[in-house]
């Protein structure tokens, strides 16, 4: 086989605690291992005019467990509320494409913000991402952190998703 | 690494026969992917260039559609002489090779996308997207570079354009002789 040059489509994750005063307590990045089968059948949709994808969700949860190709879900999802054991889920966020001709790359950022309001402490240890294509849900990434991040209460766990691609 | 595509070309020649075969690790993808995957997930209008060079902007409701019929070289994947290194804005192949039986030209096939197949003990998967060209120009014709052009869609608020998405320079030019068939394919792979 001969080789034309790099990969060309990465991810990498941030995840960033921050406590009530804003003041940033943790800091990670990652590169994401994480794209599962989802991702390829959504681009099958797309490719073949099922529809296009939209509608993005980043998800956190609780599983210790290796993602696996075909995942199609978080092992154990930390659900939305301020419940025991519980996170307030924000709204999925996304920078405008930045284009370097010089390094021919380029990257969007795709970001959520999950608050702790459940008055104990919450731990993180996966993340994962879904979109939609024409109604179906397609859950496209999974990562399980190196390490898992406990939130205190109050406290504001923010993942960021950056997709990259080299020319 | 998480994402990579496989570029496979084939040529056959009219008595059927396979007389080149490689396989090549893409580097592919270019702006306009993102562009369009961008605007689907943020709802949000962002400029690209279409294959004419011209700019607009995206659509949220835009598709990513590759599987163009026979003998339309509009969307698909294309082929071209360019020998220009591809370059993350490109919009368009840089000597594209027109549909026909012509001077220089080639008989486009149908476009087919097989859907995702996946192997659990490596933990990856693909699809692929294939599309076969014939020779009828009455001469041999060289391919050197290789490319994705979706379209965009036509229904409610989509845009109708085509835009470039993946953009090959091959290592080794290839000559398809007449009569014979140059089969592409682009295996688009994960893993997790």
């Amino acid at each position: 086989m001969e080789r034309m040059r790099k990969p060309n489509i990465d991810a990498y994750l941030t995840v960033m605690v921050t406590d009530k005063n804003g003041k940033v307590v943790y800091r990670r990045r990652y590169k994401s291992k994480s794209f599962v089968v989802g991702f390829l059948n959504a681009l099958y949709a797309d490719f073949t005019n099922v529809g296009n994808i939209e509608a993005p969700d980043i998800v956190v949860g609780s599983g210790t467990l290796k993602p696996s190709i075909t995942d199609t879900g978080l092992e154990s999802q930390i659900a939305n509320g301020t419940g025991a054991g519980q996170l307030q889920y924000g709204t999925d966020s996304l920078t405008t494409p930045v284009t370097n001709v010089s390094s021919n790359t380029g990257s969007f950022t795709w970001s959520k913000s999950f608050t702790n309001g459940s008055g104990g402490n919450v731990t993180v240890s996966e993340v994962g991402a879904y979109v939609n294509v024409s109604g179906t849900n397609y859950f496209i990434l999974h990562d399980l952190l190196p390490s898992p991040v406990t939130l205190g209460n109050t406290q504001v766990l923010t993942v960021v998703y950056t997709v990259t691609i080299i020319t | 690494m998480n994402v990579k595509a496989y570029l496979k070309i084939k040529v056959i020649n009219e008595k059927g026969k396979c007389i080149y075969y490689r396989r090549y690790r893409s580097r592919s993808f270019v702006i306009g992917f993102l562009n369009v995957i961008f605007s689907g997930l943020s709802e949000q209008g962002i400029t690209n260039t279409n294959t004419a060079g011209t700019q607009y902007t995206v659509s949220d409701t835009d598709g990513t559609i590759v599987n163009a019929s026979s003998n339309n070289s509009n969307y698909g994947i294309v082929i071209g002489q360019g020998t220009s290194a591809p370059t993350i804005i490109d919009y368009s192949l840089s000597i594209f090779i027109q549909n026909g039986t012509g001077v220089s030209q080639m008989q486009y096939g149908a476009v087919s996308v097989t859907s995702a197949v996946t192997n659990t003990s490596t933990n990856t998967g693909y699809i692929t997207v294939t599309r076969t060209f014939t020779n009828n120009s009455g001469s041999s014709i060289t391919v050197s570079e290789v490319g994705i052009i979706a379209w965009s869609g036509s229904g409610t608020l989509q845009t109708n354009q085509y835009y470039l998405i993946v953009h090959d320079l091959l290592p080794s030019p290839i000559t398809v002789p007449n009569g014979s068939s140059l089969s592409i394919s682009y295996e688009i792979q994960v893993a997790t």
